[in-house]
């Protein structure tokens, strides 16, 4: 029997039960429903974090940390940005930082450390907004992008960058209106007894564009420097005497960034790559996509049992007909073939409706969310399909039934000639 | 030319062995038109379907044409069903959404034959018969005898060289009944088929060269005109 003849009937076999056909494949459309969409938002929320992520790590600088096994810890809290360098043990000394300074292709070592600041105010106001300063190097300042104004540049004091949405909140008409403005950064003491604040002022030099962070401030290394050691009270810390827990070193050229990091690791200290970290998230995603699939795959094994009883209802219903086909030369192949094909023809045509359906409401959820959640990221989406996503769902369901129909096949195949002919 | 030997088929019912066949030998050449006669369950089905490679035998030996079927794998009887035997039952068999033509092409799709051809040579087979003005009918709306010819049709399409019918006019009325033996006869005579019938009518005996009776399994008499 060709092929074309033995799929032609196949489908044929399935069209004369469109009530049967199409119930059996329904549950095959929702299995292939679910998996495609849960693995699309996964992905949609990936190129989110990778995006975001690429707006605070450079690709050419690593972070350096003083304990060996710091990398680890690193790479699983959320970023870089906001890493709590004190479970260190051991911080760098003069002469751990010369020495990297010292390697070849480095060209720019920063400290990193978090900023203090309980809230910011614009000066001659009351207001109390809370608020995240990041002092950053202009070299990843500049992977942020600027609304209005300029950076911070290096060195300088009293400078900063705000976010956009804080316009809004101190009732700034335009960003043109903020330049020049002056803010307070209100900053306590890391010892919880001791009550003494300070105001540091900044002069507002640029807006950034809306991005992930609503509640931003970058100021200049020198300010964020001066903000720590009034918070810690340690005043000689982050300076070449006192580097500090972690550090953030950049390489001429990025090819050189993996040779560069494990001269480090042979120094005793940990180094983590941008690419590490994004590696760490891709994976991290891929597991959380694996738990998003798996209700679907739950479904889909649901819909196989469905297929299966189908097929085996359509033998009973058929049995004459097989002993029929025995007799005028059909052999146990081909009536294997048959219903193996019928089985999968069943997932096949579940995964496309299905991945029709998923293209459909992952639209749906990226028309509503750029409207809502998402509308201050314009070129993000919820919901992103690829084609081998498509391809995949309609692969796995086909293989699903497939496999599904293999038992029911092979009971067709043995049935006996004889006695299927005598079926009532 | 049908050479058979010792030839045994034996069922399992339940807890006790049935035989259906219990040891018959019998040669038919090519061409011969023969009848099976007997009481139900006296083994005439069972041996046509061992004839037309439909069933296996528990032992002996059934050999077509230097071929030896008693021993050959399905894919093996599966092609010789297809080829050189033509099938006509008593409940006519047709695949009830298919038209006539497409029940009549049914064979030669497992011959591998492009559909162009298939439905070509379906209806030369339904022209044998005298069904081309049905040929886009439906099985339900078809008369008895009119189904019976197309199952005809069907079994003539491969151009076999034996067609093997259980009792083909059981579910006939008389008139219908004696058209599709004419039809039989005329085929038997015109293109040489060998005509293997299995009837409890003896007007449908009466026409055969030969009447071969059985009871219980074995052959109790061989009568040749």
């Amino acid at each position: 029997m060709k092929f074309n003849d033995l799929f032609s009937m196949a489908f044929y076999n399935l069209w004369r039960r469109k009530m049967r056909t199409f119930l059996t494949v329904l549950a095959v459309v929702i299995g292939a429903l679910l998996v495609a969409l849960m693995v699309s938002i996964g992905s949609g929320l990936q190129n989110f974090i990778v995006n975001q992520f690429g707006l605070f790590m450079a690709n050419d600088a690593m972070i350096v940390t003083s304990s060996p096994n710091q990398g680890a810890a690193l790479a699983d809290s959320n970023g870089p940005h906001d890493v709590s360098v004190k479970v260190a043990t051991k911080p760098f000394t003069a002469q751990d930082l010369q020495n990297i300074k010292a390697i070849p292709d480095v060209t720019q070592v920063d400290y990193r450390f978090n900023v203090p600041g309980q809230y910011i105010q614009p000066v001659g106001t009351t207001l109390e907004i809370s608020v995240s300063p990041s002092a950053s190097p202009l070299y990843v300042e500049t992977l942020r992008k600027l609304a209005a104004g300029s950076y911070v540049k290096d060195g300088s004091t009293g400078d900063c960058v705000i976010s956009y949405d804080y316009l809004d909140v101190f009732g700034w008409p335009d960003t043109a209106s903020a330049i020049g403005k002056q803010v307070n950064i209100h900053v306590g003491k890391q010892n919880a007894y001791n009550t003494a604040t300070q105001d540091f002022t900044f002069t507002v030099v640029g807006v950034l564009t809306k991005t992930s962070s609503s509640a931003e401030v970058m100021i200049s290394e020198t300010d964020g420097i001066a903000m720590a050691r009034y918070n810690t009270d340690l005043p000689s810390l982050y300076s070449e005497q006192q580097p500090g827990y972690a550090l953030q070193v950049r390489v001429n050229d990025k090819a050189q960034i993996d040779k560069v990091a494990q001269t480090i690791k042979d120094m005793g200290f940990s180094a983590i790559t941008p690419a590490q970290i994004l590696d760490r998230i891709n994976k991290t995603f891929k597991v959380i996509q694996t738990v998003l699939a798996a209700f679907g795959i739950i479904a889909l094994v649901v819909a196989a049992i469905g297929i299966v009883n189908t097929l085996i209802m359509a033998i009973y219903e058929r049995t004459r007909e097989i002993g029929v086909m025995k007799a005028v030369g059909a052999t146990r192949g081909t009536i294997r073939w048959l219903f193996t094909l019928e089985g999968a023809a069943l997932g096949f045509l579940g995964g496309i409706v299905g991945v029709l359906l998923a293209l459909f409401f992952g639209q749906v959820l990226n028309f509503i969310a750029a409207r809502t959640f998402l509308s201050a990221y314009p070129g993000f989406t919820i919901s992103v399909f690829s084609i081998w996503l498509c391809l995949g769902v309609i692969a796995l369901t086909t293989a699903i039934a497939l496999v599904a129909g293999l038992a029911p096949a092979n009971r067709a195949a043995k049935l006996d000639p004889v006695e299927s002919l005598r079926y009532e | 030319m049908i050479v058979i030997s010792d030839l045994k088929k034996d069922y399992r019912l339940g807890d006790e062995t049935v035989h259906a066949l219990a040891g018959v030998s019998l040669e038919i050449p090519d061409g011969e038109f023969a009848a099976f006669v007997g009481p139900s369950g006296s083994g005439k089905s069972t041996l046509l379907h061992l004839i037309g490679g439909l069933d296996t035998c528990t032992s002996g030996k059934i050999v077509v044409d230097g071929q030896d079927l008693s021993r050959a794998p399905d894919a093996v009887l599966a092609k010789y069903r297809n080829a050189q035997v033509g099938f006509v039952f008593q409940t006519f068999n047709l695949h009830p959404t298919y038209m006539a033509l497409e029940n009549v092409a049914i064979p030669l799709i497992f011959s591998k034959i492009s559909v162009t051809e298939r439905n070509k040579r379906a209806a030369a087979a339904l022209e044998a018969v005298g069904m081309s003005a049905r040929a886009k009918h439906l099985p339900n709306q078809l008369s008895g005898g009119e189904r019976q010819r197309v199952a005809i049709a069907r079994a003539l399409v491969t151009n076999p060289k034996i067609i093997v019918a259980d009792e083909p006019t059981g579910n006939l009325d008389s008139v219908n009944g004696a058209k599709v033996m004419e039809l039989l006869g005329a085929l038997h005579k015109d293109k040489g088929i060998t005509l293997l019938i299995a009837t409890h009518d003896s007007e449908i005996a009466g026409r055969a060269q030969r009447v071969i009776s059985m009871r219980d399994g074995k052959i109790i008499g061989d009568k040749k005109k």
